[in-house]
């Protein structure tokens, strides 16, 4: 029983024994299969991989290179069409700016994303904000989408997007190429792989969940911390991370390079849940055994694995990914020597500007000076003005001489004209034509319109205009005193000479006028006669002033007729005034001193003809007084012989004309006269004889009238007979007439002077009356032909609007009249529009 | 040689102006005494140049003018403006209104022949002979 239960025991035992060797084998052997098939399938798919992902290293490589190469050709291309600008342009240095600019300002571009010691390097834009450049990518409706797509994992939201732009030469409108710029927001190999299928990009960008795949720190906290202790050119592997650590050179510098790749998930996740499930399905058969051999069992897994690291290690580290690494070096070498080459050219270019530049501003500035020095030693000013009349800075010295102060900014108006409203408007209103002028020549003609002389600064300055711009015209000043003062001293001593001539031809008229005056002179106070109010007597002393201005204008004495006009001029204005004091009239005549009026011209006559000829007075004076007291003699000496009675009447005769001149040598003077005056002004008339009895005698006492009839023949001249174009236009003979016929009828004298002229026009003198509100409008239609004529005769009225140192305030005809009526003689007018004028005289002479 | 219409109120000028235009070798194709006139003239003989004078009765110089202008083409009609002292405004006006010059009376031969010059180049004459040699000889001594 003992054996037996030994036995059974052993038996036990022995199939304790068994049993569990065969479990043992069963397990081995199953374990062994397992193993052999996971490792199987971590071998393979470790391998594709490593296959997809050393391909995908060597794609993402090979394109980079390919980018970089393409981007220095497009830089190197562009830098030669920027140079042969720059040969045109002289703007290249700004043009150089923009076209470096424009690439910054284009938000889509070249993107390389890869890590160099934790920093982002790529050709233009730097990428740390993924989310932003994404939104860019999306909205911009400038890029052109041309892949998108979107995979959502169990992780994360995965999705790629390539947008196309074109890039276009802002300059010359030049198509330069096309950008493309991606963003792939995903660990999927597949989707890359589409990409670089779908399109031959320039590069790519690896981002997972916002964060670039290569940036520092990895998105995948995991790498982070072993990524210190990977050694150089090791790869590092764990669950779907693989990480690769390499040395390049950038610019001569050492720079470690991180890689990551990221596995396809789906992989991973199938060969743990196939081994799990294996596991679990054995696990449940041999719990038991599990324990005693787990260790073991762990052991030998564990190392077939670190074979495995080894294996994989190899497999990576193999040559063709040297070869990449090192012709990657070399590219990297190649752009950076190329850079700095363009970077040296650009600056020795900009250097080749600068001095250009310099060069041309030297020359300028020489230029100017020249200009400068000519304008200011031109002896002419120039000076420029714009729309607001101020005078431009640059002006030439010779202005401030001329104009005699500093002209910058100063109101050319005030400057040339003082006070004239009109001269100023005209003068504005012309320049602003002439710049809004589209033609040339009609601004050239419009400015010729401009004041060609002024006198500013006491300075005769004449003036041309020019237009320079449309908002500029120059002025250029000549002084031009020294030949005006030349010029009115040849017309001055033209004048003079005019006189003298005159005065000698005509000296019997010359001395009598002299000796006429003088006595006025001497008598001037005596005119002033209190009885009579101030106006009377101002008026009085008027009409013989102006009665001596025009003898004297006869003589061409323009020293003495300028005075007397002045005198004149003065008296009127009294008379405007109404004043009510003789006293003021007495002074006002004192203080013109009437004897100096003829000084200068009789200063000019003396130093000319010398002293003698003013003293060789033809006529001999005698007084009147003695005359009569002959005249008496004679008469009582007559009555005593008786005989001679008819001889002695003879005598008497004889010794009365002493007295009384005849009338013919008192009119003889006016033909010549008014054949001058008629010279002056520019007509013509026939010569005319004074027609009446040369016997004919008349009183002292008309003497006055006959004097003041210089007006009636001024105004036959002046009003009468018309210039030789209207006369040969209204059919006239081109020469006109005036005649002087006078005679004895019953106790009347009838003097007629006449003149085939224009003839009175009535409805101007009726105007005239009105204006001066001489009488009303009604009145004056009211009115016969005959009193308005007589109107003519009124101080102050003149129907010519101009008034000249001859004629035109009416004063003239208006002596006639005071005259006439001491004389109390009556006077006659026939006139006829375009036919003449008769004016005829009768006056009394019996009572004399 | 341009075809020349005057026009002036004036026999004495017209002839004047008809004396200076043929000795400067122009052809006088028409004479007009007033502006009415002078459009109806200028309208039946199309001439190159018209010499207008502004102050005339009926219608005057600028006036006409005016009227010329409104039927002819500003750049083919060429007028010449008359003007006496004093009448710078009015001269602005038909300045303004197309008139390609003016001349202050008196006319004499060397203004006409400036402003024609200034119209038509091809008759600016630098060796004109309105100074004889003798005038020149007196001028410069």
């Amino acid at each position: 029983m003992k054996q037996n239960t030994i036995k059974k025991y052993q038996l036990s035992t022995i199939i304790n024994f068994v049993f569990f060797v065969i479990m043992i084998f069963i397990l081995f052997n199953s374990l062994l299969w397992l193993y052999n098939s996971s490792l199987k399938s971590i071998k393979s798919e470790t391998n594709n991989y490593l296959i997809q992902s050393s391909k995908m290293v060597e794609i993402v490589l090979t394109n980079y290179a390919n980018s970089l190469s393409t981007v220095t050709k497009q830089i190197s291309s562009e830098y030669e069409f920027i140079l042969s600008r720059i040969k045109n342009d002289d703007s290249t240095e700004v043009y150089l700016e923009n076209v470096l600019n424009t690439n910054s300002e284009n938000k889509l571009d070249f993107v390389f994303l890869n890590l160099f010691d934790g920093n982002v390097i790529n050709s233009s834009v730097s990428i740390y904000d993924t989310q932003s450049i994404l939104d860019s990518v999306v909205k911009s409706k400038k890029n052109e989408v041309v892949f998108y797509k979107e995979i959502i994992t169990e992780h994360a939201v995965l999705s790629t997007i390539i947008a196309k732009e074109k890039i276009v030469d802002f300059v010359t409108g030049r198509h330069i190429g096309d950008l493309y710029a991606g963003i792939i927001l995903n660990d999927n190999f597949s989707i890359i792989n589409e990409v670089y299928q779908l399109l031959k990009v320039k590069s790519l960008a690896f981002i997972i969940n916002n964060k670039p795949i290569a940036s520092y720190p990895v998105a995948d906290e995991r790498i982070y911390y072993k990524i210190q202790n990977i050694k150089e050119g090791e790869i590092y592997i764990e669950d779907d991370l693989v990480f690769r650590k390499s040395k390049i050179k950038i610019k001569g510098k050492t720079t470690s390079l991180g890689l990551t790749l990221i596995t396809s998930n789906s992989v991973f996740k199938k060969f743990e849940s196939d081994f799990l499930e294996k596991i679990i399905f054995l696990m449940l058969f041999i719990v038991m055994i599990f324990f005693i051999t787990y260790k073991f069992i762990k052991k030998l897994i564990e190392t077939p694995l670190q074979k495995l690291l080894l294996f994989t290690s190899d497999s990576i580290n193999n040559k063709q990914i040297q070869e990449y690494e090192e012709m990657w070096i070399e590219e990297f070498n190649v752009v950076g020597q190329n850079f700095e080459l363009l970077i040296s050219r650009i600056k020795k270019m900009n250097k080749v500007l600068t001095n250009l530049v310099e060069k041309r501003t030297n020359e300028l500035t020489l230029k100017t000076d020249k200009v400068t020095d000519l304008l200011n030693n031109a002896g002419q000013g120039f000076l420029s003005i714009g729309r607001d009349f101020l005078v431009n800075d640059e002006y030439s010295l010779e202005c401030e001489l001329i104009l005699g102060k500093e002209l910058k900014n100063v109101d050319i108006i005030k400057l040339l004209f003082i006070k004239n409203r009109n001269k100023i408007k005209f003068f504005k209103e012309t320049i602003l034509d002439a710049l809004n002028e589209q033609n040339d020549l009609t601004a050239s003609l419009i400015l010729s319109l401009l004041p060609k002389e002024v006198i500013v600064n006491k300075r005769a300055v004449q003036l041309e205009y020019k237009r320079l711009t449309e908002e500029k015209i120059m002025l250029i000043l000549t002084n031009i005193t020294d030949k005006k003062k030349l010029e009115s001293k040849i017309k001055n001593e033209q004048l003079t000479l005019k006189m003298i001539v005159v005065v000698v031809s005509d000296s019997v008229q010359f001395y009598e006028i002299k000796e006429n005056y003088e006595q006025f002179c001497s008598d001037s106070l005596l005119y002033i006669n209190y009885n009579n109010t101030a106006m009377e007597n101002a008026n009085t002393l008027c009409i013989l002033i102006h009665t001596f201005k025009g003898l004297f204008s006869q003589l061409y004495m323009k020293n003495t007729v300028k005075k007397l006009h002045k005198c004149e001029t003065e008296l009127l204005k009294l008379l405007d005034e109404n004043i009510d004091s003789n006293s003021m009239v007495k002074q006002l005549i004192i203080s013109f001193n009437l004897m100096d009026c003829m000084s200068e011209d009789l200063g000019l006559i003396i130093s000319s003809l010398g002293e003698k000829f003013l003293a060789e007075n033809t006529y001999i004076k005698i007084n009147e007084e003695f005359i009569d007291q002959l005249e008496k003699k004679l008469s009582s000496f007559c009555s005593i012989f008786e005989k001679d009675q008819g001889e002695c009447n003879q005598i008497l005769n004889d010794i009365r004309k002493l007295k009384n001149r005849t009338l013919k040598h008192y009119l003889s003077v006016y033909p010549k006269i008014v054949q001058h005056l008629c010279l002056s002004l520019g007509k013509s008339i026939y010569p005319f004889e004074i027609i009446g009895d040369s016997n004919l005698q008349v009183y002292e006492i008309f003497k006055p009238f006959i004097n003041s009839l210089i007006h009636v023949f001024r105004n036959s001249c002046d009003h009468g007979i018309e210039s030789k174009e209207k006369r040969v236009l209204l059919g006239k003979n081109e020469v006109g007439t005036i005649s002087c016929i006078f005679k004895k009828e019953n106790d009347f004298l009838f003097i007629e002077i006449h003149d085939d002229g224009s003839g009175i026009n009535l409805k101007q003198v009726k105007d005239k009356i009105v204006e001066y509100k001489l009488q009303s409008q009604q009145s004056v239609d009211l009115m016969l032909e005959e009193e308005v004529l007589m109107y003519i005769f009124d101080i102050h009225f003149s129907t010519n609007d101009e008034i000249t140192l001859l004629s035109g305030r009416g004063v003239g005809l208006a002596a006639v009249k005071k005259e006439l009526d001491t004389l109390k003689g009556e006077i006659e007018i026939i006139t006829q529009i375009n036919k003449g004028t008769s004016f005829i005289f009768k006056l009394p002479i019996k009572r004399f | 040689m341009l075809k020349v219409l005057i026009v002036d109120d004036s026999l004495v000028i017209r002839a004047k102006m008809k004396g200076f235009l043929k000795k400067l070798g122009h052809s006088i194709v028409g004479e007009a005494k007033d502006g009415k006139e002078a459009v109806s003239l200028n309208e039946k003989l199309v001439p190159d140049l018209i010499t207008m004078d502004i102050s005339m009765p009926i219608m005057n110089g600028v006036d006409a003018l005016k009227e010329i202008l409104k039927t002819s083409n500003i750049e083919d009609t060429n007028i010449i403006m008359i003007t006496a002292n004093g009448q710078d405004g009015i001269v602005k006006d038909a300045l303004k209104s197309g008139a390609k010059g003016y001349i202050l009376k008196p006319v004499s031969e060397c203004k006409l022949q400036d402003s024609i010059g200034k119209i038509f180049p091809e008759y600016h004459n630098d060796q004109s002979d309105v100074l004889d040699e003798n005038e020149l000889d007196d001028m410069l001594s």
